[in-house]
C-alpha cells in the first residue's frame, strides 16, 4: 500500500518580545520552526498502517522553502520512506487553493492508496488543503478521523471522525481515499536515535514546477493576504493593564505577549451566595441549559 | 430581487442551535455593510423543524431554505454538499457564511472546491469598503491578524471563528419566508457511507476529549470524594484528579490532570480543593473557562480561574447541585 | 616433616588446587574480557594509595561505621585476622616439604611471636565469626539475607580456627615442649589432651587434623572464587580501578553520532570495570537499605540488581539474552533518581548509577521505549529548549520589574547568574531566582544573564538516557557562553551546577561554576553582603543530592543559615552525606510514581517531625517536592518549605 503525507513546516509564533513595528513586533526568538502537529499525527498513522499490513510505502511530501530541515528529517525517522520537498522560485505567496492543486500535480504522479493530512496547521489555521486536495484527485474524504481501520477484503476503510466534544461518528469509504487527522487519532512515537542518523543522510528529493509539468498561469490564487497586522490586545492572552506597574514595565509586559494570568472574577460570601454565582456563571455559558 | 447572502444553519434534532443565531446577526450586520440590497438567507437541513419562519426570521433572517428529509437529520457531507452546490449554482448568492464548527470546517472548504471559489476560513471580522471585501482572520495562535480579500467576483465564502461571533439584538416581529424544499436524496451513491454514531459518555470518554471536566484535588478529601462524581453527573462532565488524588487510589492514572499525568482542554473545567501548584496548571491552560473554588484566598489556581470562589466545596458544591436540579426541574 | 608419599600426595593438593583455582579464574577474567574497553590504567600512584587507605586503612569498611553501621568494625577485625591466618597456611605448607617442623624457618624468637598472635587472632575471628551468625541469622537487619553461602563461609572460617588450636593443641603434646611458647591457647589445649589421655595417639591426631586443615584451606581457597566471597579477591582491584571522574559526572557516548555505543542492551555492552563490579559485590545490601526507592516500596533494589547481573554474566555463556526485561525490569531501572545514595555506602565503589543510566540509553536511544510522560519533556527540549515547554522569548518574563540585564545588552559583568529552566519557568521557583538575584545585587555585584540565549543545561534529558538530545543542548549552551566570553557562572539549580561544572568540561566547556549557597556565603565571608537583623526560629536545611552527596557541599548552606543571629539549625536523622533524595533527580520529576509510598512524603514527614518552623533547601525541584510532600501530611502540624535564599533575604534587607 503506498501511502502518501503532506507534511507542512510552519514557523510557531508563541510570543511577541519584539521591539520593531516591522515585525509586528516578534522577535526571532519569539518564532519556532517545526512540523505542523497535525501532521505529525498524520505521520504517525501512515506508518502505524504501513506497519500493521507489513508492507508498503509511507511517502512525505512537504511544499516550500526547508525551513525546518531537521523537523522535516525526524518525520522520515518515525519510519517514512521517502520525503518529497517540491520547490519552485516560482511559487509565491501560495493561498490553500494554489497549495492544493500543486500538492495534486505532485500527488498524482504518485497514485497513493491513501492521503493523509492535519485536519489544519497551526499557523494560519486554514483547513482547506485536505477537501481540495480530495477534489482535484477526485478521492472521498472525511476531515477529523480520530481512528482508522482497514476492513478485510482491504477495499474499504471504516473510520471514526470526531465531531467535537468526544462525539464521533462511524463512516465507511473505499479506497483510494483522503482522510485528515484530528488529536487523539494517536500518540506519535519518539523516533530511535539509529533511524533519527539515518534520517539525517537520507536524501530529500526535489520536485520542481517542471517535474510536475506545471503551468504556473492556470493557477491562480483565489484568495490573498494584503497585510498582516498587530492585533488588538486580546483578552485570554494579555493581561489587563496592572495598576502597580509604571508605564515602560506595562508595554513589556504587553510586549512579553506570554499567557498572562486570567483576571477572572473572585468571590467570597455565604455558601449560599456563592453556590447561587455558580449556578449563574454556568447558566451563562451554557453549561446548564435552561 | 436582489442578490443573496446564504448563512448555514445548524440543529441537532430538529432544534436550531447556536452558532445559527449569532450567524444570523452577523449577516445582518453585512447586510447593512453591504447597503441592505441583499436577502439575507438560511439554509436549513434537518427533519420535522418547526417555527422558522418566527424562529430565524426574529434574528434577521429574509428567507429560509429548508431541505427537509429524514436523510438529513445528521450532517452526511455528500448530501449537504450536492443540495447546497445545486442550490447555489441556482441562486448565486454573494456569500455563504459559515460557523467554523465541525460542521462548517467540513463543509465549507468542500463546497468552495466544488464550486471553484474562494474561501477564508476561521475569520473574525469582515470589512466592506465599496466593492472590496476584507476579512480579517488570526493567524500564529492569535499572535497575529490577517487581512485577506477574494481574488474572485461571486460567490465568496467565509466561515466565523466561533469565539468572534456575536448575538444580536431579535426582532420578534419580523418573519421569514420559508421555502421548503424535499430533495430526491438517493443513498447508496454517496461515497462516504455513514455507519454508526456515537454519543460521548462523559463518564468513559478520555479527559484530553472531554467537553466539561470537574476535577478534584487534595482540598475535596478521600472520604468525600464522591461529591465530585456526583456534580459530574449533575453538570455531564467527566470526573479528573490532581496526582495526590490519584495517589490515593480513588481514581485510575488515565484521570490524572497534569504534568505526570494528561494535558486537557474541555470548555468548562471546575477545580475543586486544587492549590493550584505548576505541575496540575500546566495540564490545565488549554481550558476555555475555568471555575475554581477554595478556601484558601491565596490559591494559585484563582490565577487561572475566570471564577473563582473562596469557600469551603463541602458546603458549596451540594448546594450547587441543589440548585441545578432546580433549574433543570423547572425548564 | 612429611614422608616421600605424603610430600607427593601434599604436591598432588597443591596442583589441584592451583588448577581448579587458575581454572576458575581464567574463566572470570575471560568474562571480564567480553566488557568494553575503558582506560582505568591511568594514576597509577593515586589508586595505589587509594587501595592502601580503602582496604589496609580499613576505610572501605569503616566509612559507614559513622552511621551507626558497626558491622565495618567486625569486618576489619576479621580482615587482619584471618590475613595473618593466611600467612600461617604458608608455614604450614611448607614445614610440609621441610625434614623439620616449622621453628627451624624464621628462628624461635620469630615464632613464638607470630604464633601468640595467630592465637589471639583466632579468638577475634571465633568472637567476630559468632557476632556475625548472631547478627544474620539472629537478629536479622534489613539488609542482610540469611543465605546459605554466607552461612557456609562462616562455618568454613570458624572451622579452620578450631582447626587451628586442634592442630596447635597436639602439636605441642606430639614435641613434648611448646614449639612456640607463648600459644597460650594451644599449650592449654595440650595440657587438656593430656589429661584426656590422648598423648599416646597424639601424633597422629597431630597429622589427621594437619591434612584436615589443609584441605580446608585448599577447598576454601577455589570455593572463594565461586561465591559471593569472590569479592575477597575482586574488591582489592575493583578499588585500585575506581573511578577518578567527579562523582555522577557521566562519561559521553564517544561514537553517538555513529549510534554506536547506545547504552546496554546485553551484558558484555557493559565496560569490563562495570563487570568487575558485579565481582565485587560483597552482598553486604547497604546499597538497598539506603536507596530511596527501595525503602518507598519500588521494585529497584540495588543490591539485587547487582545479584542477578553477576548470576547472569556467569550462567549463560552463550547466547546472551537481552537484559531488559529478563534480568533488570524497566520499573527498576526507571525508579531511580540518581541519588547517589548506593554509590555512597558502597564499601567497594561500585558504580550503581552510570549503570542504570547505561539501561536508560539503551531504552531510550535504541528503543525510544520510555515511560510515556518523559515524551513531552522531550519535545519541549527538543522544540523550545526548556523543560517546560514555554520558549526562549518568555526566559527572561521572571525578570520583569527588575533592573537586570542580558549578555547581549552588556558585557560588564563579574558573573553570569544561570537561572536553569525551574527558576525561569516555575512559578514558585521564579521566586527564588529573584530573590537570589535581588541578594546578589544587594551584594553589589555586577551580574548578567543569558535571558533568551539560555537553555536547558541538559541534566533531565542526560539522566533519562538520552544522551543525543543532551548533547545538542551541551553544544548550543557552550557556543552561546564562549561568544560572549562567559568566565563565572553562578547556578541557583544544583543540577545546573553539576552539569556544567562537571560535566561540561568533557564537551569542551570550561567555566568556573559556583553553586548559589557558596557565592553567597562567601559574600557573607568577606562582607560584601551583611545579616541586618536577627530571626527568631528553627530551620532544618534538606540536602539537595545534587548539591550535598555528589558535590561534597554541606558546610555553605548550614554557613549561611548559622551566621543568621537567633536562628536554630536542626537537622534530620538523615543529613549530610546521608541525605534522604526529594524524589524528583533522574527525571523522576517528569514521571509518574506509582508503585509504593512517594518518596517526597518519606522526606517531608521526616522534616516534620523535627519540628522544626523552616524546611530551607537550595534546589528548585527539592523545593517543590518538598511543598508538595508537606501538603500531603495527614498531620496538622505546619512546616513552611522556603529556599534558603529566602530565608536569608529576610535579614539582609
Amino acid at each position: 500500500m503506498k501511502i502518501a503525507v503532506c507534511i507542512k513546516q510552519i514557523q510557531y509564533i508563541y510570543a511577541r518580545t519584539g521591539r520593531d513595528p516591522k515585525t509586528h513586533f516578534i522577535a526571532e526568538e519569539d518564532r519556532i520552526r517545526m512540523i505542523n502537529p497535525y501532521d505529525e499525527l498524520a505521520v504517525e498513522e501512515a506508518i502505524r498502517i504501513k506497519e500493521r499490513l507489513g508492507e508498503g510505502e509511507v511517502i512525505l511530501i512537504t511544499l516550500g522553502d526547508l525551513m525546518a530541515e531537521r523537523a522535516l528529517k525526524r518525520c522520515l525517522a518515525m519510519g517514512a520512506d521517502r520525503l518529497i520537498q517540491i520547490h519552485d522560485p516560482y511559487f509565491k505567496k501560495l493561498d490553500p487553493w494554489t497549495t492544493s492543486m500543486i500538492l495534486a500535480k505532485a500527488i498524482e504522479r504518485l497514485t497513493p492508496d491513501l492521503i493523509f493530512c492535519g485536519k489544519e496547521a497551526v499557523d494560519d489555521h486554514n483547513g482547506q488543503v485536505g477537501a481540495y486536495l480530495a477534489e482535484w484527485l477526485g478521492y472521498p474524504y472525511i476531515s477529523c478521523v480520530v481512528g482508522l481501520e482497514l476492513l478485510p477484503n482491504k477495499k474499504a476503510m471504516r473510520v471514526s471522525r470526531a465531531l467535537g466534544r468526544g462525539d464521533k461518528e462511524i463512516l465507511e469509504c473505499l479506497i483510494p481515499a483522503l482522510f485528515s487527522v484530528e488529536k487523539g487519532i494517536n500518540e506519535p512515537r519518539y523516533p530511535t536515535l539509529p533511524n533519527l542518523l539515518k534520517a539525517f543522510e537520507q536524501k530529500i528529493e526535489c520536485w520542481d514546477g517542471k517535474t510536475l509539468g506545471l503551468q504556473m498561469d492556470e493557477i491562480q490564487p483565489m484568495t490573498e493576504v494584503v497585510e498582516i497586522q498587530y492585533p488588538r490586545p486580546r483578552v485570554k492572552r494579555i493581561s489587563a493593564p496592572d495598576g502597580h506597574l509604571n508605564g515602560f514595565e506595562r508595554v513589556l509586559n504587553l510586549l512579553a505577549g506570554s499567557k498572562m494570568e486570567k483576571k477572572g472574577r473572585l468571590l467570597e460570601g455565604s455558601p449560599e451566595q456563592m453556590a447561587a454565582e455558580i449556578v449563574r456563571f454556568l447558566r451563562e455559558n451554557g453549561i446548564i441549559k435552561d | 430581487m436582489g442578490q443573496e447572502i446564504f448563512i448555514m444553519m445548524e440543529q441537532k434534532e430538529g432544534v436550531m442551535e447556536e452558532p445559527s443565531f449569532s450567524l444570523l446577526s452577523e449577516g445582518k450586520g453585512l447586510r447593512e455593510r453591504l447597503g441592505s440590497s441583499h436577502l439575507l438567507s438560511a439554509i436549513v437541513m434537518g427533519d420535522g423543524i418547526r417555527n422558522l419562519e418566527r424562529e430565524l426570521g426574529s434574528w434577521g433572517a429574509d428567507r429560509v431554505y429548508y431541505f427537509e428529509s429524514p436523510l438529513l437529520k445528521r450532517y452526511q457531507s455528500d448530501f449537504y454538499l450536492n443540495l447546497l452546490s445545486g442550490l447555489v449554482g441556482e441562486k448565486s448568492p454573494d456569500f455563504f457564511l459559515f460557523g467554523a464548527t465541525s460542521l462548517g470546517n467540513d463543509l465549507a472548504p468542500r463546497l468552495a472546491a466544488r464550486l471553484r471559489v474562494g474561501l477564508i476560513t476561521h475569520c473574525v471580522d469582515l470589512y466592506v469598503d465599496q466593492n472590496r471585501v476584507e476579512v480579517i482572520k488570526t493567524i500564529s495562535d492569535q499572535f497575529l491578524h490577517q487581512k485577506l480579500v477574494f481574488r474572485h467576483s461571486g460567490l465568496r465564502i467565509v466561515t466565523f471563528s466561533l469565539h468572534a461571533l456575536m448575538r444580536g439584538d431579535q426582532d420578534f416581529q419580523k418573519r421569514a419566508e420559508v421555502i421548503k424544499i424535499s430533495p430526491k436524496i438517493e443513498p447508496g451513491q454517496e461515497r462516504v457511507r455513514f455507519v454508526n454514531w456515537l454519543k460521548a459518555d462523559p463518564k468513559t470518554i478520555g479527559l484530553e476529549e472531554a467537553d466539561i471536566i470537574v476535577c478534584g484535588g487534595r482540598g475535596v478529601g478521600k472520604k468525600t470524594f464522591e461529591m465530585v462524581h456526583q456534580l459530574a453527573d449533575v453538570i455531564n462532565g467527566s470526573v479528573g484528579g490532581t496526582r495526590p488524588v490519584i495517589d490515593w487510589g480513588i481514581l485510575p492514572y488515565e484521570r490524572q490532570i497534569g504534568q505526570t499525568g494528561v494535558e486537557v482542554s474541555p470548555t468548562l473545567l471546575m477545580a475543586l480543593g486544587i492549590s493550584g501548584a505548576n505541575e496540575f496548571t500546566v495540564g490545565i491552560e488549554g481550558s476555555k473557562m475555568v471555575i475554581a473554588i477554595n478556601m484558601d484566598r491565596k490559591a494559585r489556581i484563582f490565577k487561572f480561574a475566570d471564577l473563582g470562589i473562596i469557600g469551603d466545596i463541602h458546603q458549596v458544591i451540594p448546594l450547587v447541585m441543589d440548585q441545578i436540579k432546580k433549574v433543570k426541574k423547572e425548564s | 616433616m612429611l614422608p616421600l608419599g605424603g610430600k607427593i600426595i601434599l604436591l598432588i593438593l597443591i596442583l589441584m588446587t592451583l588448577f581448579f583455582f587458575s581454572r576458575r579464574a581464567y574463566f572470570l577474567i575471560r568474562l571480564l574480557q567480553q566488557g568494553k574497553p575503558e582506560n582505568r590504567f591511568n594514576h597509577w600512584g593515586k589508586r595505589l594509595k587509594y587501595v592502601l587507605v580503602q582496604v589496609f586503612g580499613g576505610r572501605c569498611t569503616l566509612k559507614n561505621v559513622t552511621r551507626g553501621d558497626y558491622a565495618g568494625f567486625g569486618h576489619l577485625l576479621l580482615f587482619y585476622g584471618f590475613s595473618l591466618f593466611l600467612i600461617s597456611y604458608l608455614f604450614h605448607i611448607a614445614e610440609g616439604f621441610y625434614e623439620k617442623l616449622s621453628p627451624s624457618i624464621l628462628g624461635h624468637g620469630f615464632n613464638h611471636l607470630f604464633f601468640l598472635f595467630l592465637d589471639i587472632a583466632g579468638l577475634v575471628v571465633i568472637a567476630v565469626i559468632l557476632w556475625a551468625a548472631v547478627r544474620r541469622y539472629l537478629i536479622r537487619p534489613n539488609r542482610l539475607d540469611p543465605t546459605l553461602e554466607a552461612g557456609i563461609i562462616l562455618v568454613v572460617v570458624f572451622s579452620l580456627m578450631l582447626l587451628h588450636y586442634l592442630t596447635e593443641g597436639f602439636r605441642i603434646l606430639m614435641e613434648g615442649r611448646p614449639f612456640a611458647e607463648w600459644s597460650f591457647v594451644g599449650i592449654a589445649l595440650s595440657h587438656l589432651f593430656e589429661e584426656l589421655g590422648l598423648k599416646g595417639s597424639s601424633r597422629s591426631f597431630f597429622f589427621s587434623f594437619w591434612w584436615l586443615h589443609l584441605i580446608v584451606v585448599f577447598g576454601f581457597s577455589i570455593y572463594v572464587l565461586y561465591s559471593k566471597h569472590l569479592h575477597i579477591l575482586a574488591s582489592f582491584f575493583n578499588l585500585f580501578f575506581h573511578s577518578l571522574e567527579h562523582r555522577g559526572a557521566l562519561p559521553p557516548i564517544s561514537e553517538l553520532d555513529k549510534a554506536k555505543g547506545l547504552g546496554v542492551s546485553k551484558i558484555e555492552d557493559f565496560s569490563w570495570k562495570k563487570l568487575l563490579d558485579l565481582y565485587a559485590c560483597t552482598e553486604c545490601g547497604r546499597c538497598t537499605a539506603n536507596c530511596p526507592a527501595s525503602i518507598s516500596g519500588k521494585p529497584l533494589r540495588p543490591r539485587d540488581l547487582i545479584y542477578h547481573l553477576k548470576a547472569h554474566l556467569l550462567t549463560s555463556k552463550d547466547g546472551r539474552f537481552p537484559i531488559i526485561p529478563q534480568v533488570v525490569t524497566e520499573d527498576e531501572l526507571w525508579a531511580c533518581t540518581t541519588c547517589h545514595a548506593c554509590v555512597e555506602v558502597c564499601p567497594v565503589d561500585i558504580e550503581h548509577v552510570e549503570r542504570m543510566i547505561d539501561f536508560r540509553r539503551h531504552l531510550v536511544m535504541s528503543q525510544a521505549d520510555f515511560p510515556s510522560e518523559v515524551k513531552s519533556l522531550f519535545r519541549n527540549l527538543e522544540i523550545f529548549r526548556d523543560t517546560h515547554g514555554k520558549g526562549p522569548s518568555l526566559r527572561t518574563e521572571w525578570t520583569i520589574g527588575l533592573p537586570i540585564k542580558t549578555f547581549r545588552e552588556s558585557q560588564q559583568f563579574e558573573i553570569l547568574y544561570w537561572v536553569g529552566c525551574e527558576g525561569s519557568f516555575h512559578d514558585r521557583n521564579k521566586e527564588v531566582s529573584k530573590v537570589i538575584l535581588k541578594t546578589i545585587q544587594g551584594a553589589g555585584v555586577k551580574v548578567g544573564i543569558l535571558g533568551k540565549d539560555e537553555m536547558c543545561c541538559g541534566d533531565p534529558a542526560r539522566r533519562i538516557g538520552n544522551e543525543y538530545l543532551f548533547r545538542e543542548l551541551v553544544h548550543r549552551n557552550i557556543g552561546i557562553l564562549n561568544h560572549y566570553g562567559v568566565k563565572k557562572i553562578v547556578t541557583y539549580c544544583p543540577h545546573c551546577y553539576h552539569t556544567l561544572k562537571n560535566e561540561y568540561p568533557l564537551f569542551g566547556g570550561q567555566f568556573e561554576v559556583i553553586h548559589y549557597t557558596v557565592y553567597i556565603n562567601e559574600l557573607l565571608r568577606n562582607g560584601r553582603l551583611k545579616i541586618r537583623r536577627p530571626l527568631e526560629g528553627q530551620v532544618v536545611f534538606h540536602d539537595p543530592c545534587y548539591l550535598g552527596r555528589i558535590n561534597g557541599i554541606y558546610e555553605a548552606p548550614r554557613e549561611i543559615l548559622k551566621s543568621i543571629p537567633a536562628l536554630n539549625l536542626k537537622e534530620m536523622p538523615l543529613s549530610k552525606e546521608r541525605s534522604f533524595c526529594c524524589g524528583a533527580g533522574g527525571g523522576r520529576m517528569w514521571m509518574h510514581e506509582s508503585q509504593g509510598e512517594r518518596i517526597n512524603q518519606i522526606r517531608s514527614r521526616e522534616a516534620i517531625e523535627t519540628k522544626a518552623d523552616w524546611v530551607a533547601t537550595s534546589c528548585p525541584y527539592c523545593l517543590t517536592m518538598m511543598e508538595d510532600g508537606v501538603r500531603g501530611q495527614e498531620t496538622k502540624e505546619q512546616v513552611n518549605v522556603l529556599d534558603l535564599s529566602e530565608i536569608l533575604y529576610r535579614v539582609i534587607l
